[in-house]
């Protein structure tokens, strides 16, 4: 750029503004709300969303989880077969709930999600005994070769309590002359 | 108890505010006339610059709790007056006229001879013709005290792109002058 023409562009930016100018702006400003300030506040307000969030995310998972089974027994005793009481085996959940259940409305989930764990079909004799047989092993008390010598009982046939079969007579008639209706296929 | 509680957020928030107006006076002083002359660049016009300096200067008061860095600031105020002094000029059918009578009062229409004024007028309608990015690099470097440093921070851009860009501003400057002349 010719320089006469670089000077006349220094003196035509050198220009000052009107001795009003800078009153204006002040009065402008202060008709003006003034600036924004407490941006600490938004950054609170979004921090706490945010965390409110994380907990929920957090917390979910272990809400939709069902019901923890409750523990088995450290040292359970071996009972006799006649005080235990004779109860057919029922799924762990609906023992364990079975109180609810007289008060609180009857469940929604259809019958076939019910989960069922395999502890929950042990009857609590069968649990007792293999306890029992697993804490011999562990003691030394029944060594392999008595092992092999014991006669499980459950092959023996049942004498107490269970009548003999009776089949009652059945009568049949005669077909007649016109033989009996039949459905056609 | 309540009414401290709810007091003492408000007293925080007010004190906050009359700091911030106290900064930005001095904010006014060091960069009023810089968003006056940026402004005068695209409009050349004394109260349209003036108009659109103050506008600028406003937006940058509701705006200065996140601009109280300096330098951040001055930045934003050439951004912000550059734009609006563009978008003045845009929507100004009568631009034309005033064009005449600013480049008339700029020179000093009593003083100066009509050959100074012809020139005037081939100055800034090469200037016009350059890209945005030559036009803004050479309005900043040619205001008093501006030196590449300084256009460098006002634009946020390394300094040898401002050297570089009024290179090439310089040139094509130059080629249109020389054609304006020739006409």
């Amino acid at each position: 750029m010719p320089p006469d023409f670089e000077e006349l562009l220094r003196r035509q930016m050198a220009i000052e503004p009107s001795p009003g100018f800078l009153p204006v702006v002040r009065r402008r400003i202060r008709a003006q709300p003034g600036p924004v300030v407490g941006h600490w506040r938004r950054y609170c307000v979004a921090g706490a969303v945010a965390l409110a969030g994380i907990v929920m995310i957090a917390v979910m998972p272990f809400r939709s989880s069902p019901a923890p089974l409750p523990a088995l027994p450290r040292s359970p005793q071996l009972a006799s077969v006649n005080q235990i009481p004779s109860v057919r085996p029922q799924p762990l959940e609906v023992m364990s709930t079975g109180a609810l259940h007289k008060r609180a409305p009857v469940s929604r989930r259809p019958a076939g999600r019910v989960r069922v764990g395999p502890g929950v079909l042990v009857d609590q004799r069968q649990r007792a005994a293999l306890v029992t047989l697993i804490q011999m092993i562990d003691n030394g008390r029944l060594s392999e070769a008595s092992f092999a010598n014991t006669h499980p009982t459950s092959l023996e046939p049942i004498r107490n309590g269970v009548t003999a079969l009776e089949v009652m007579p059945m009568t049949v008639s005669p077909i007649g002359r016109d033989g009996v209706l039949q459905k056609t296929r | 108890m309540n009414d401290l509680v709810g007091r003492f957020p408000r007293t925080l928030v007010s004190a906050q505010r009359e700091d911030l107006t106290r900064e930005f006076e001095e904010r006014l002083r060091d960069s009023g006339t810089l968003a006056f002359r940026v402004a005068f660049s695209v409009l050349r016009h004394r109260e349209d610059a003036e108009d659109v300096a103050q506008e600028s200067l406003g937006k940058a008061y509701r705006s200065f709790a996140k601009l109280r860095d300096p330098e951040r600031f001055r930045a934003w105020l050439v951004r912000m007056t550059w734009r609006m002094a563009l978008d003045r000029r845009r929507g100004d059918r009568r631009r034309s006229t005033r064009e005449q009578a600013a480049i008339e009062l700029v020179s000093g229409a009593s003083e100066t001879s009509h050959a100074e004024r012809e020139r005037a007028e081939h100055l800034w309608a090469a200037i016009d013709s350059l890209p945005e990015k030559l036009r803004l690099v050479i309005v900043l470097s040619s205001i008093e005290g501006h030196d590449t440093r300084e256009v460098a921070s006002l634009l946020q851009i390394p300094e040898g792109t401002v050297r570089s860009r009024l290179f090439l501003a310089r040139k094509a400057l130059a080629e249109k002058l020389q054609c304006l002349a020739t006409r």
